[in-house]
């Protein structure tokens, strides 16, 4: 059963991925053409596109009047004028000359006193004067940064966008993941297994550990100062102390989706990586289990509230789950210190007991007592 | 399993790279010349290609570009008060770089007024820039180059004395042809990782003063071989193959030097960079 539901959640989440690719290949919004413009469409377009800051020239859509549109010879109009349309001049504008979706085409003794813009047109000068500024602005228009660098997308792109992050993230924590299997899958299966012994020890190891990075890093750099030659190693070191951090971090949560994806195929753990193929298996469905909460969070992107729900619901089983496994990480010393009792039952497993003595003979040693969780009667 | 896994990573890594969303608008400015008043020009362009020329007619300047609107920002302004103008693209906030950034980095062909004596300033990102310098009446030139390739020509003689070139190269490779057509009496130099080629073709209007300060980069000067040339060196690895100098007191002079009816004098400070001379006429 629960693997259906985790193909399931597969099927979706590509389906999904898919829609996105295709949404995002897909012109949504055509602009209209001036012949089409009405002052419903004209505002939207307007109102998009004076969010950017790069378009803060353009007029308000209420100062535009629809259609082509002439300043007479000998006439003079205080600006700005603007027009969805073509707009002549022959006589004289007191101010800014905007046009949208057709030309500004100031005529031989025409003069605009200000600046001439042009939305999806040109600005022509056949023989008049622009005093300021002529700027023809053409391209894709539709969507539009805000000012400040925020982009402002439009809700299909947004979606697109939030389920590209979080397919990004899965296929780098795939990837890693995968690194991690073939370099490193004894430290990944002794964390995993600290987190099997006690998943609450590890979260408040882990807690422990976010709280004491910074003090820990600060005397590192205090000794190293103070060893006055190692100064000289300060800045590499809070590199490498990052780095090992990060490393803690990524080990323990590859852990804790490997642990998450057996519990959910309901598969024995793999033994000493010898099937890594069933180990890909278990962490990639875990890592899909885990990053499924920002999929929704991205797929819910068109409703503000509900995509702010899914996102607090999905940053909380992230960082529980990383600080779960960064404190396995530490409990096991990344990996490197296994508890007793599975190696214990791994040595019993193996068939080393099973060789014969070597000629030149061994250090006699005790066999490992088998380890029992029973309560002792 | 194993290939649902394999169709998710790859539609994940599809979509990924498809993720940042491209808004390609075009924009053009420009502005009538109304006075020949001397300006101060600062053209500032992140990433892209680049052209820039003296324009012909009645136009103090003509910008044309073609921007990604989700990432950056065309700057076209002239302050008539201060008689400063700004073009340019800048970058929105923080961006990674893709693999084809080049491919799809937009594009500026600038022109600026050959009537009006200007102080023209450049600041060069991630930039391909072809500079078509000759003709203008340029008084200061400053270049700025940050991961650029550029490479400037003065084709036809500067019709201003041009007082200082300043050149300031950080990882960029920037070259610049026929720099005696510039007219310029002093050049500093500020070379960082990159690469800085100043070929001092054309003719000389009177000494040449290059300050040149190397971190790890090259300077490559080539002089006409009917200059002199003296080279100041303070370097620690660094410095200059003095193959046909000879020293005199705190310098290396070639031996037409006194004779010579212009000269080129260089005060190098090189830290671990090289200056390479050549002595080419063209």
């Amino acid at each position: 059963m629960r693997t259906q539901y985790a193909r399931a959640a597969t099927s979706h989440v590509v389906a999904l991925a898919l829609l996105a690719i295709v949404a995002g290949g897909t012109k949504l919004f055509a602009q209209a053409s001036p012949s089409r413009i009405s002052v419903d469409s004209l505002a939207k377009v307007l109102a998009g596109l004076r969010e950017s800051s790069d378009s803060a020239w353009i007029p308000a859509a209420s100062k535009f009047t629809i259609g082509d549109s002439t300043v007479a010879a000998n006439r003079t109009i205080t600006g700005p004028v603007a027009v969805a349309g073509t707009l002549n001049v022959r006589g004289t504008i007191a101010g800014d000359a905007v046009s949208y979706g057709g030309d500004v085409i100031v005529h031989q003794g025409g003069a605009v006193r200000g600046n001439a813009y042009a939305i999806n047109g040109k600005v022509t000068l056949d023989g008049g004067t622009v005093d300021g500024d002529t700027r023809a602005l053409g391209g894709d228009l539709r969507q539009v940064s805000a000012a400040g660098g925020t982009v402002a997308r439009s809700k299909t792109s947004a979606m697109a966008h939030a389920l590209a992050l979080a397919g990004g993230w899965l296929a780098v924590l795939v990837i890693v993941g995968i690194g991690v299997l073939i370099f490193a899958s004894t430290n990944l299966d002794a964390v995993a297994d600290a987190l099997d012994r006690g998943f609450g020890k590890a979260l408040l190891a882990g807690v422990a550990t976010q709280i004491a990075l910074a003090p820990a890093l600060a005397l590192l750099c205090v000794g190293l100062v103070l060893t006055i030659l190692g100064a000289l190693l300060v800045p590499f070191a809070i590199v490498a102390y990052v780095i090992a951090a990060a490393g803690l971090v990524t080990l323990g949560y590859l852990a804790i989706a490997r642990n998450t994806g057996r519990t959910l195929l309901d598969a024995d753990a793999p033994a000493d990586g010898a099937h890594r193929a069933a180990a890909l298996r278990t962490m990639v469905y875990g890592l899909i289990v885990l990053m499924l909460p920002w999929f929704i969070a991205g797929a819910l992107s068109w409703s503000p509230r509900l995509e702010l729900i899914a996102r607090i619901f999905a940053v909380s089983l992230t960082w529980v789950a990383a600080t779960a496994g960064l404190g396995a990480a530490v409990v096991s010393r990344g990996g490197v210190r296994r508890a007793a009792a599975p190696a214990t039952e791994r040595a019993l497993n193996t068939s080393s007991w099973a060789t014969p003595t070597p000629v030149s003979g061994v250090t006699a040693a005790r066999r490992p007592t088998p380890y029992t969780a029973s309560v002792p009667k | 399993m194993i290939r649902r896994a394999s169709i998710l990573l790859l539609a994940s890594m599809t979509l990924a790279s498809n993720a940042r969303a491209q808004t390609w608008r075009t924009i053009e400015v420009s502005r009538q010349l109304h006075d020949t008043n001397a300006i101060t020009a600062h053209l500032d362009y992140a990433a892209g290609h680049l052209d820039l020329k003296a324009a012909a007619g009645n136009t103090l300047y003509h910008s044309s570009l073609r921007y990604d609107a989700e990432r950056t920002e065309p700057v076209a302004q002239f302050d008539s008060a201060t008689r400063v103008l700004n073009l340019g693209v800048h970058l929105r906030g923080m961006h990674m770089s893709s693999g084809d950034e080049k491919s799809d980095a937009g594009s500026m062909h600038a022109e600026l007024s050959a009537r009006v004596p200007m102080d023209l300033s450049l600041e060069l990102g991630a930039v391909e820039a072809d500079l078509q310098l000759g003709g203008l009446r340029l008084t200061h030139l400053t270049v700025r180059s940050g991961a650029a390739v550029v490479t400037g020509r003065f084709d036809q003689p500067n019709r201003e004395q041009l007082r200082t070139m300043t050149l300031q190269v950080g990882a960029a490779h920037l070259k610049l042809l026929d720099v005696a057509n510039s007219r310029v009496s002093r050049i500093i130099a500020e070379v960082g990782a990159g690469g800085l080629s100043i070929d001092l073709g054309g003719a000389l209007s009177g000494d040449v003063d290059i300050t040149a300060t190397l971190a790890v980069g090259g300077l490559e000067l080539n002089v006409a071989p009917d200059a002199g040339v003296f080279i100041e060196e303070r370097s620690f690895i660094g410095g200059f193959e003095k193959d046909g100098f000879v020293k005199k007191g705190d310098g290396w002079y070639t031996p037409n030097y006194d004779a010579a009816a212009k000269h080129v004098r260089v005060h190098l400070h090189a830290f671990l960079g090289a200056l390479s001379l050549t002595r080419v006429q063209k």
